[in-house]
């Protein structure tokens, strides 16, 4: 059974086909890269994928749910969960803080348990920390486990990110451009660390990117997008050699 | 030796009551980042309750205020649903409108509720007055213990530090971080907005029935906006987040009218006057995010860091 299979996926903004005819089927621990010009539509399909919109047909389900119309934080609580193109970190919270946040709806206890300061408040919560920090050391953030989110790097934040949607456990992960504004350094560094996660978490991606190198280097199919439509999809070697590909990305070779 | 005063006593009395509602408008202002308006009708909402009960039904002071405190919850609870999909100013206007309406269905309920109970068939059994409408309620029994006042004002505290130093106050704080995160996280933000803001509208409740046991003359004018905005003004002194600042914000706000008494009429034009300069040269408030015992903290290691330094 494969582990999302979307169907027919599609979105109408007013007059405007944002997405036509998506679909998509993904294994567990697979690796999928989803690219296209600028405007084509790629982070619509995130937004359907995980609920942030409702789709306009369609149908998506996922480890068996049918989570067409769920809301977005039902779609996370599946296991499906986003990171986001322009970095939404929680900038006054500490960099541990941010991550023990994606741990609230596996959290054992309640309100009048964490009012009352009950036994399973501190149990729960020696769980949740040890849970965060072995997490930050994993993605090497353990060092700066105290500060505050929003005084980190750039690529700190990035790498942040992605540790906090780790958090939540997710079965597949879908990344929106995660070496956007990396230097050459840091993208090489991203790809390995995101070869070991899924190594690690046994978890299925699904990325955005615009970094061509990047994309053949770590997804085993690709799927390229432009106007809303699925225009080839394949291994990499066929993508790159795709004719409608090129011309998407280059123009018609007899341009005068 | 200092003796405290019939006046001072006052002061200090408002001072705890201001405590309660600020830190508890913080909660839903400060944390959860929704911007409110309404909290004079919640307290309203709990000083009528009380009143009401301790004088026309002769319960104890502590389960009154629990009632009062229950019912603003309760308010709060039913309205946040529908208010609270609204964001930024029109939730700010749908909060006060809701505590316009809290304050005019105290002014009217006699009247309206003697005519439905006279549809029904009760008129001769329902009471002719419960709230005594713009005349204000009068001689609710007296209850005039600081001890009273803090030790609500001590629990409020501890209850909402409680809730924000846990898995349900992370939730919360990231709402008021940022709401799209949140969800991603599996968040579901409406009920935790909801949450916050029947918890802060309970504990105005609490401050209500207090207020009115110790002042033992309500009426529905003292629950207008300018009450809410006084609150507001000191979350945002003390520093949105900040439950600490949020006690320093009050008790600054009460004190400071006391020595502005000479130019009375003048408050509300020196409030926001302050609010404004607060804005130019400090927005995040006095405090900021940070609880007081992290600046203290802080500033002790700048010291000791400055000491090291003039050492070697």
């Amino acid at each position: 059974m494969p582990l999302l299979s979307a169907d027919n996926v599609g979105k109408v903004f007013g007059g405007l086909t944002a997405v036509k005819g998506f679909t998509l089927s993904m294994e567990p621990g697979e690796m999928v890269g989803l690219i296209g010009p600028n405007g084509a539509g790629k982070t619509t399909v995130f937004n359907l994928l995980t609920g942030f919109f409702p789709p306009t047909t369609g149908s998506i389900v996922f480890d068996g749910v049918d989570v067409t119309g769920y809301k977005a934080w039902q779609v996370a609580q599946q296991g499906m969960v986003r990171t986001f193109q322009n970095i939404r970190m929680f900038s006054s919270l500490t960099v541990l803080d941010n991550l023990k946040t994606a741990q609230h709806f596996r959290t054992g206890y309640g309100l009048a348990e964490a009012i009352l300061r009950l036994p399973r408040y501190f149990g729960e919560e020696k769980r949740i920390h040890a849970d965060c920090m072995r997490l930050l050391e994993h993605l090497e953030l353990d060092g700066v486990a105290g500060e505050i989110a929003g005084s980190l790097p750039y690529g700190y934040q990035k790498r942040l990110e992605i540790a906090r949607a780790l958090s939540v456990r997710p079965k597949l992960l879908l990344l929106d451009e995660p070496a956007a504004g990396l230097n050459p350094t840091e993208t090489r560094e991203l790809l390995a660390r995101l070869t070991s996660i899924r190594k690690e978490f046994g978890l299925a991606m699904l990325l955005i990117e615009h970094d061509m190198k990047f994309v053949m280097g770590i997804c085993e199919r690709i799927l390229v997008l432009v106007y809303g439509e699925t225009i080839a999809q394949g291994l990499p070697e066929e993508i790159r050699k795709n004719p409608q590909v090129l011309e998407a990305y280059l123009g018609t070779e007899d341009h005068s | 030796m200092f003796e405290l005063s019939n006046y001072h006593i006052q002061v200090l009395a408002f001072m705890g009551i201001n405590i309660i509602l600020a830190v508890s408008l913080n909660l839903i202002n400060g944390f959860t980042g929704q911007f409110s308006l309404g909290h004079a009708g919640f307290m309203a909402i709990g000083a009528y309750t009380a009143a009401i009960l301790t004088k026309a039904c002769g319960w104890p002071f502590l389960a009154a205020t629990l009632a009062g405190a229950m019912l603003a919850f309760l308010f709060g609870l039913l309205l946040g649903i529908p208010i609270l999909r609204l964001k930024g100013d029109y939730l700010a206007i749908a909060t006060f409108g809701l505590s316009e309406i809290v304050r005019v269905a105290i002014v009217n309920f006699d009247d309206v509720s003697m005519k439905l109970a006279g549809y029904v068939g009760m008129g001769d059994l329902w009471p002719k007055e419960i709230t005594r409408g713009a005349l204000g309620y009068p001689a609710i029994p007296e209850v005039k213990s600081l001890l009273w006042i803090y030790g609500w004002a001590f629990v409020t505290c501890l209850v909402l530090r409680n809730i924000v130093r846990s898995s349900e106050g992370r939730a919360i704080s990231s709402i008021g971080e940022d709401e799209l995160a949140a969800e991603s996280l599996g968040i579901n933000t409406a009920r935790y907005k909801t949450l916050s803001f029947a918890i802060g509208a309970f504990f105005a409740g609490v401050a209500g029935a207090l207020f009115a046991h110790w002042v033992t003359f309500i009426k529905a004018d003292l629950f207008k906006i300018d009450k809410s905005i006084e609150i507001l003004l000191m979350v945002v002194l003390g520093g949105m987040g900040s439950l600490s600042g949020s006690v320093l914000g009050a008790v600054v706000l009460t004190i400071l009218p006391e020595y502005l008494r000479m130019f009375a009429q003048w408050r509300m034009v020196i409030y926001p006057v302050l609010l404004i300069l607060l804005m130019l040269t400090r927005p995040e408030g006095l405090l900021g995010k940070r609880e007081l015992s992290s600046v203290i903290a802080g500033l002790f290691t700048r010291a000791r860091r400055s000491a090291a330094a003039a050492a070697t």
